[in-house]
C-alpha cells in the first residue's frame, strides 16, 4: 500500500508575545498514512489536532521537521485540486448561494464549468442541499453549511481529504450520510484524516487513530488493535434470572470470569430513526 | 482566463455583487440631485458657469462609489484578518494576492457600468456642454506684465489647431490710483480683437477667439493702466479648435472617477494584512472621501472639466492622474509582497 501522507519529526512552536510563553502546539511526531485509509486524530481541545491539519493543508509551516503528502510538500500549488480541506469555522462568501458558492470552489480549482456544475449538482443532491436553492450561505444552519462544506471539499475528487471535525453539528441523519461518503471516498482511493470529537463515528469508520495529547501522540495504531480486550460478550434473550445465573454458572465452571451481566439498550440512533423517521434515510 | 471562468472568479462576484448593491442608492442619489437641482436651474441661466452644478453629479458619483467600495471590502474575505471563512480562501484562491486583484477589477466594472448613465445622460441635463475641446495650460518662466515688464510671451505647447484664448490673471497692487490694465494680445505676431475690458480684478476671467489655426507664440503687451497682472500657471490656456462628443468626454469622466475607488481598495486591501474589517473600512472611506470631495487627486479636476467643457484627454489629465496610479499600484504590490502564503 502506498503512502499517501508521510509525517517526520513534525514539530509546530507558535512563537510567545510580551507576556505570553511559546505555545508548543506539536511536538516531534511521526506519521504514516497509506492510501484509502482512514485517519481518526483524537484528542482533547487544544492537542494540536486542527495544527496537524493546517500543516498538511500547506497552511501552517512546521517550526522543524518535514511533512509530504502525495509525495509533494503540502504547500505544492500542485495540490490544490488533490488535496481538499474542509476547515473549522464559517464558509466565505455569505452572501452567495450553494450552486454560486460550489461554482467558485469549481473555477478556483481549475474545473471546466461543465463538470463543475454536474459534480456540484450531485454533491447538493447528495448531501440533501438542493432544497436550500437560492437561499444565501449565511442563513444555513450549522449543519447546512457543514454539508455544504464537504460538498465543496468533495468538489474536486481530491486524493486525499482533511476534514476536521466534519459531524459537528450534523443531525444523525446527516452524519450516517457523512459516514457513508467517507467509505465510499475511502473504498475509492481517497485517503481520509478525520479531527473528531464524536469518539463513536471515529470508531465506526476509521482503520485506525491517533491520539494526540498535549501536541504529543500519546497512542496510536489500528482500531481493532487498540479497542481488542481478552473479554467476550455473549447476548441471550429469554432467560429469566435463573437462567442467566445458570449461563454465567457454566461460564465459571470452564474456568472464565463473568465480569457482569447486564440488559444491553437499543442503539440510540435507532430510537431516533424510529421517532424522527425516515425523512432523510440515506 | 476564459470570461466565463472569471464570472465565476472573484472578479465576476464581486462585480455582480457590486452592481446589485450600488445600483439602488444611486438611482436614489441621482434622483434626489435631480430634484434638487430643478429649482436651481432657473436661477443659473445660460450665462452663468455649468459648473456651478457639478456637486449634482459629484452627490451620486459619491454614493456609487462608496457603495461599490463598502459592498466590495464586506463581500471578499481577503480584505481584513480573520474574517469568516478566510481558511477556505488562503486554500483555494491562487496568487499571491488571494483574489484581490480580479475583486477589485470587478469593484471597478460595476461602478463604470453604474456611473457611466450618470455621465453620459446626466451630466448633460445638468447643464455640461453638448461638445468638449482640449484645454492647454499656457506657463511661462516671466508671468509678471507690470510697467516695468510690458511684455509676456507664452510658447504654445501644441500642434492642435485652436480656437480661443482665456486669460484669468492674479492682480498685484497697483503704485498709484487704480487703473485697470488694458492688454494687447498677439498671435504669431498678429493682433486678436481688443479685450472687452482692462484687467482690474483677482481672477478676472477674459476669453478671445483665435482664427482656428495652429499658433506657435501668444504674446501679451501691456497698453495702459498701472495694476500689475501676474500669469501664474493655470492663470492663461487655449481652447483647441476640434470638437469632441460631449458623451465621450463623459465615458473618460466615469472611468477617471473609479481612481479614487481603485485607491480606497488598494489602501483596504494592504491595510487588510494586518488590521480587521473596521479598520480596514475605515481607512477605505476616508481615502475615498479624501480622493473625491477632499480634492486629491484627478476626481474634482475632471468634474469640473467636465462640466466646463474641457476635453478629459489632454496632456494635463495623465499627470493629475499619476500620483493616485502611483498610490495605487504600490499598495497593490506591496500587498502581493507582503500577503502571508501562510499565515494562523
Amino acid at each position: 500500500m502506498a503512502t499517501a501522507i508521510s509525517v517526520r519529526q513534525l514539530a509546530v512552536t507558535f512563537p510567545g508575545r510580551g507576556r505570553h510563553a511559546a505555545v508548543e502546539a506539536l511536538r516531534p511526531l511521526d506519521l504514516d498514512v497509506g492510501t484509502g485509509r482512514i485517519l481518526g486524530v483524537l484528542g482533547p481541545n487544544g492537542s494540536g489536532k486542527t495544527t496537524l491539519l493546517r500543516v498538511l493543508a500547506g497552511r501552517q509551516r512546521p517550526t522543524s521537521g518535514q511533512a509530504t503528502v502525495l509525495g509533494l510538500d503540502p504547500a505544492a500549488d500542485a495540490l490544490r485540486q488533490q488535496v481538499a480541506w474542509q476547515p473549522e469555522g464559517a464558509l466565505p462568501l455569505g452572501v452567495l448561494s450553494a450552486p454560486e458558492f460550489l461554482a467558485w470552489l469549481g473555477a478556483e480549482l481549475g474545473l471546466p464549468n461543465a463538470e463543475s456544475d454536474a459534480r456540484a449538482e450531485y454533491w447538493l443532491g447528495r448531501l440533501d442541499l438542493r432544497h436550500a436553492g437560492r437561499r444565501w450561505l449565511r442563513t444555513f444552519s450549522t449543519g447546512m453549511q457543514k454539508r455544504l462544506a464537504l460538498a465543496g471539499a468533495l468538489l474536486g475528487e481530491p486524493k486525499v481529504l482533511l476534514l476536521d471535525e466534519p459531524t459537528a453539528g450534523l443531525d444523525p441523519f446527516g452524519s450516517e450520510v457523512v459516514m457513508q461518503i467517507l467509505r465510499e471516498r475511502a473504498a475509492a482511493g481517497t485517503t481520509v484524516l478525520m479531527a473528531s470529537h464524536h469518539l463513536l463515528e471515529v470508531e465506526e469508520i476509521c482503520d485506525e487513530v491517533i491520539v494526540l495529547q498535549d501536541g504529543a501522540l500519546q497512542a496510536r495504531g489500528p482500531l481493532a488493535e487498540l479497542l481488542a480486550t481478552e473479554a467476550h460478550a455473549v447476548v441471550v434473550r429469554g432467560l429469566d434470572a435463573a437462567g442467566l445465573e445458570a449461563v454465567a454458572a457454566t461460564a465459571r465452571a470452564r474456568g472464565g470470569e463473568v465480569l457482569r451481566i447486564e440488559r444491553p439498550r437499543d442503539h440510540l440512533f435507532a430510537l431516533f430513526r424510529r421517532l424522527a423517521g425516515q425523512r432523510r434515510a440515506p | 482566463m476564459s470570461l466565463c471562468r472569471w464570472r465565476r472568479g472573484p472578479g465576476g462576484l464581486c462585480g455582480r455583487r457590486a452592481l446589485r448593491t450600488a445600483a439602488v442608492p444611486t438611482l436614489l442619489a441621482a434622483l434626489l440631485a435631480g430634484a434638487c437641482f430643478g429649482p436651481w436651474r432657473a436661477d443659473l441661466g445660460e450665462a452663468n458657469a455649468p459648473a456651478a452644478a457639478s456637486p449634482w453629479l459629484a452627490l451620486p458619483m459619491l454614493v456609487a462609489a462608496a457603495s461599490v467600495v463598502v459592498t466590495t471590502i464586506l463581500f471578499w474575505p481577503a480584505f481584513g484578518t480573520r474574517r469568516p471563512g478566510s481558511p477556505w480562501l488562503d486554500r483555494v484562491q491562487r496568487g499571491r494576492l488571494g483574489g484581490l486583484g480580479a475583486a477589485i477589477a470587478g469593484a471597478l466594472l460595476a461602478q463604470f457600468v453604474v456611473t457611466l448613465p450618470l455621465a453620459t445622460l446626466l451630466a448633460p441635463w445638468l447643464g455640461a456642454p453638448a461638445t468638449a475641446r482640449a484645454d492647454h495650460a499656457l506657463s511661462t518662466d516671466a508671468p509678471v506684465l507690470d510697467a516695468s515688464r510690458p511684455v509676456v510671451t507664452f510658447v504654445v505647447p501644441t500642434d492642435e489647431p485652436l480656437a480661443g484664448l482665456w486669460l484669468r490673471p492674479l492682480v498685484g497692487l497697483p503704485s498709484g490710483a487704480w487703473l485697470g490694465t488694458t492688454v494687447a494680445v498677439y498671435a504669431d505676431g498678429e493682433r486678436l480683437p481688443e479685450l472687452a475690458r482692462p484687467f482690474a480684478d483677482n481672477r478676472q476671467l477674459a476669453r478671445l477667439p483665435l482664427p482656428g489655426r495652429v499658433v506657435r507664440e501668444i504674446r501679451l503687451q501691456r497698453v495702459d493702466g498701472n495694476v500689475p497682472l501676474v500669469f501664474a500657471d493655470g492663470s492663461a490656456g487655449l481652447v483647441g479648435a476640434t470638437a469632441h462628443a460631449g458623451a465621450w468626454n463623459g465615458v473618460r469622466f466615469a472611468l477617471l472617477a473609479l481612481l479614487p475607488t481603485f485607491v480606497a481598495l488598494a489602501l483596504a486591501a494592504v491595510c487588510g494584512l494586518a488590521a480587521g474589517l473596521p479598520t480596514v473600512l475605515a481607512v477605505a472611506i476616508s481615502a475615498l472621501f479624501l480622493a473625491t470631495v477632499g480634492g486629491l487627486g484627478i476626481f474634482d479636476h475632471a468634474l469640473l472639466s467636465l462640466f466646463r467643457g474641457q476635453w478629459l484627454a489632454s496632456d494635463a489629465v495623465f499627470p493629475r492622474c499619476a500620483a493616485s496610479l502611483a498610490v495605487g499600484c504600490l499598495a497593490m504590490i506591496v500587498t502581493m509582497l507582503l500577503r502571508p502564503r501562510i499565515c494562523r
